[in-house]
């Protein structure tokens, strides 16, 4: 089952009235999106209503959904169009769609956007979830390092990273999950600290 | 479980797997966020993506929104692929039917045909009448119910022949 399989899996639920599937869905691309969308909004605490208003939206519009396109590339385009109209309400000018193509929302990578979508309040909340995270896979293993770095990025699937790692799929799923406790150990006491507060 | 959230984050999961996995997120809060929320927090910070999260403040928005209910996907199914084909070869076979009624009035053997009918029908024609007889026939003509415009053809003619007259 691709990833796009398991988000039409997560929009089917959320089709029949499943909040909770939704709510999956927003764990999952709630950054990617916040990320694009900061390249229309410059203000993080603006991009942080942008966002959310396009989830609420996206919600709302799930009905009209039938699947034809990725749900992300979907989401993208209600982001976008949120993005712009809120630029238009507030008399700002809005940038032109040259360069937010549909085609983008996949592929788009940009450096250094710690600065650009965080607020100062979240700033240090994120400074130190980075460092946790690089201090936690230094520590790990050569070979559960190399593992998450191809998936996470590099974006290679698990026989990808099977036939680089010359071993079974089995290992490699065994050790990319390995790998994510291990950091995930790290940064649960730091995430503990601020659960059920916005960073 | 967990390592099958973590495959499931990468879709690397069955559909049977992907379903026992989603459910049990669905139903525990505690295990969702130490599990599916902090895997892909992860993830996103390893590709320089960290931002607070929206979640929370999503989740209390859509908590006073109505349930939203949709019709499913339109999966294309092989019954429905069955029918389309099927629809299909019977429009097929309806146009060749209708073809192959109407090829022989436009084929050389329709010609064929309608020469042997004129040859016939002049053959009959041959036949010696007796006398008098065309007279008779085109003297009262203009009764024949033979027209399909009976009732225009013959006045036509008539008028036709009056001006003839002139």
């Amino acid at each position: 089952m691709a990833d796009r399989d398991v988000d039409r899996r997560l929009v089917e639920r959320a089709q029949t009235g499943d909040k909770q599937a939704f709510d999956l869905l927003v764990s999952k691309y709630q950054r990617k999106l916040g990320r694009l969308l900061s390249r229309l909004i410059r203000d993080p605490a603006e991009v942080e209503d942008v966002t959310q208003e396009t989830f609420v939206k996206a919600y709302r519009a799930l009905p009209s959904f039938r699947g034809d396109s990725a749900f992300y590339t979907w989401l993208y385009r209600i982001g976008i169009n949120t993005a712009k109209n809120y630029l238009v309400a507030l008399g700002r000018r809005v940038p032109t769609t040259t360069g937010f193509d549909s085609d983008e929302a996949e592929s788009f990578e940009d450096g250094d956007q710690l600065r650009d979508i965080n607020t100062p309040e979240s700033m240090l909340m994120s400074k130190e979830i980075a460092v946790t995270v690089r201090e936690a896979m230094e520590e790990l293993p050569d070979e559960l390092r190399t593992a998450i770095e191809l998936r996470e990025m590099e974006g290679l699937s698990y026989e990808e990273i099977a036939q680089v790692m010359n071993c079974p799929i089995g290992t490699v799923r065994s050790r990319i999950f390995r790998a994510r406790e291990a950091i995930a150990g790290r940064l649960r006491p730091l995430l503990e600290t601020r659960k059920d507060k916005r960073w | 479980m967990k390592e099958q959230v973590s495959a499931m984050v990468d879709g690397e999961l069955t559909d049977h797997e992907c379903e026992d996995c989603v459910q049990r997120i669905r139903e525990d809060r505690d295990f969702r966020e130490e599990t599916w929320e902090v895997y892909h927090l992860i993830g996103d910070t390893l590709r320089g993506l960290i931002a607070p999260p929206v979640v929370a403040r999503v989740r209390a928005k859509l908590a006073q929104e109505p349930v939203v209910l949709a019709a499913r996907f339109a999966k294309p199914s092989t019954h429905r692929a069955a029918w389309v084909a099927l629809s299909a070869a019977a429009s097929i076979a309806a146009v060749a039917l209708v073809g192959w009624m109407a090829l022989p009035l436009f084929s050389g053997s329709s010609q064929q045909w309608v020469g042997t009918k004129v040859a016939e029908s002049q053959q009959r024609t041959a036949v010696p009448r007796a006398q008098g007889v065309d007279d008779y026939l085109l003297a009262h003509q203009r009764f024949t119910p033979s027209s399909a415009m009976s009732g225009i053809a013959p006045y036509v003619r008539t008028v036709s022949e009056e001006n003839q007259s002139r």
